[in-house]
């Protein structure tokens, strides 16, 4: 049997006695890509650190690629919510790639097949003509893309994702969506999201989180999962490169059929 | 001219110019990345406490007639003990990080005078602690300066890219399995160790401007972390060359004027880039 790459079993969490997630239980398949949505300050955030290890949950279990969180580290990319820089700070892009690779050696400099995988990760990102320009310089979209470069550098089995679109303007997270359908095909991603309508068009599956989280796939999702379990109405359902703006409860009330992108 | 022709002739000269080529390669390099972390207070708090090992080394000298513990001896104890105390209480104990500092620069001051009042005899030396006395630097103090500086290098040269990944973040660093308490608490020794070897030029209250002056130099000319390294290390070696010359003449301390020259190089180079800038822009 195919084990799940994330198994989530009743997992309760608390920051100082107040309690953001409540008996979670979840799978996520291989080669999944998992859209988590919900409201601010549902836990999407949270569950994400307990995936990859930073946080324990209080009661339950994770476990990731068939270990522990702490243990499977280093199997896993993850791109934060938004990265605090000094736009001062003396990197180029491909510096920043490069750490990704930071736990491969003891000491000593990076070696030849570390700047090899950094320049396809860059390359794999679309941003190989980067490599040398000042991190500080790059757009946000740029940025952006350099940071799942070095997320990929390592060649992750399962890769996370938190907002990953958060702080850049259309155009590039047209750009981003467009990367993400590529880099499915080989591995796993959760990714989380406010914009539901942007990950319709590649995700598998959709884990609602507040508080509670339920799973379901893309063709079963419909406005009444969202609405209970996210706690709010989706206003917006956006497919592909362009934009359509249309009644999120007609698009949703009905089994959603695995629309893609040109579908719409 | 004077200068250039007493350096090929009395052996302190020659003495101060190496001194101030081995304390160059150890400030550009830890330097430049005590500017990049913004942990230049950090090197302050250091380099003041650093007067609690002198004051102990000057007591156990004359008060007690233990010959061997040297003031630098004394300086390096101080400084590792400082950043020593300030990794536990920032990273063990969860205290806040200028709390921590405020009381390591201050106390350390405060020992220290207490040492050198309860020193028998008049305090004639007390300047060159605070603002230093690179021409009196004797051939001992150049072979510790010169091991000190070998162990910065090593240090940095073996772990840099775990240095640098922790200066840009430090949380992703943590995530790829860097022990980042570990390698903060190398750093601030390595610091530490460094402001030693600053304090025998431009003494306690100047070390801190050698440190961060020439390496912020380096990086207004630079956007690459370890050319920031080399230049500062440069700019730094010329500074104290062109304090020296400019100080022995008139006869004026010559740490003080370095770190002058240090600072109006600083504000010579803000001043082209912003030119620079404006004619680029222009």
């Amino acid at each position: 049997m195919n084990e799940s790459v994330i198994d989530v079993q009743d997992v309760c969490f608390s920051y100082a006695g107040q309690e953001v997630l409540h008996n979670v239980t979840f799978q996520v398949p291989a080669r999944a890509f998992v859209a988590v949505v919900g409201p601010n300050g549902g836990g999407k955030t949270t569950l994400l650190k307990l995936i990859l290890g930073e946080l324990a949950p209080r009661f339950g279990q994770v476990r990731v690629l068939g270990g522990a969180p702490q243990k499977v580290r280093r199997r896993i990319g993850y791109v934060p919510q938004a990265l605090q820089f000094d736009p001062g700070f003396p990197v180029c892009a491909r510096d920043v790639v490069l750490m990704g690779r930071v736990d491969r050696h003891c000491a000593g400099p990076y070696r030849r097949a570390d700047r090899q995988a950094a320049a396809a990760a860059l390359a794999q990102v679309g941003m190989a003509q980067c490599a040398r320009r000042p991190f500080a310089e790059l757009s946000g979209g740029e940025r952006q893309r350099v940071l799942i470069a070095q997320a990929l550098v390592s060649g992750p089995e399962l890769l996370l994702l938190d907002e990953p679109t958060a702080s850049v303007d259309p155009a590039a997270t047209r750009q981003l969506h467009t990367l993400f359908r590529e880099l499915k095909t080989d591995r796993t991603i959760v990714m989380v999201s406010h914009n539901l309508g942007a990950v319709t068009g590649h995700a598998t599956h959709v884990l609602c989180v507040n508080r509670a989280a339920e799973m379901q796939t893309l063709a079963d999702v419909t406005a009444g999962t969202v609405r209970e379990t996210a706690g709010g109405e989706i206003a917006l359902l956006q497919h592909g490169p362009e934009c359509h703006v249309i009644d999120s409860s007609a698009a949703l009330d009905a089994p959603h059929h695995g629309a893609r992108e040109g579908d719409a | 001219m004077t200068f250039l022709h007493d350096l090929l002739r009395f052996p302190f000269l020659q003495y101060a110019v190496l001194a101030g080529a081995l304390t160059a390669v150890a400030g550009g390099v830890v330097g430049s990345l005590v500017v990049v972390r913004r942990t230049t207070y950090l090197a302050g708090a250091i380099s003041h406490c650093v007067l609690a090992g002198l004051g102990l080394a000057r007591y156990l000298q004359r008060g007690c007639g233990i010959s061997w513990f040297t003031p630098m001896l004394g300086a390096a104890l101080a400084a590792v003990a400082a950043a020593a105390l300030i990794a536990w209480l920032t990273m063990r104990q969860r205290q806040r990080i200028d709390t921590a500092l405020s009381m390591v620069w201050a106390v350390g001051m405060a020992i220290g005078i207490s040492f050198l009042a309860a020193t028998p005899g008049y305090q004639d030396d007390l300047m060159s602690y605070l603002f230093g006395s690179i021409l009196l630097v004797d051939p001992a103090e150049l072979a510790l300066m010169a091991g000190l500086d070998a162990l910065i290098l090593l240090a940095i040269g073996l772990f840099y890219n775990q240095f640098l990944a922790i200066a840009f973040n430090a949380d992703h660093a943590r995530l790829r399995g860097v022990r980042v308490a570990l390698f903060e608490t190398i750093f601030l020794l390595l610091t530490a160790l460094t402001v030693v070897l600053l304090v025998k030029v431009a003494g306690i209250v100047l070390a801190l401007a050698l440190l961060t002056l020439p390496a912020a130099t380096a990086g207004v000319l630079t956007r690459r972390l370890v050319p920031m390294m080399a230049l500062a290390a440069g700019i730094c070696f010329a500074m104290t060359c062109g304090g020296l010359a400019l100080s022995y003449g008139p006869e004026w301390p010559p740490g003080a004027t370095i770190v002058e020259l240090a600072a109006g190089g600083y504000l010579v180079a803000v001043g082209i880039r912003k030119l620079r800038r404006h004619a680029a822009g222009g």
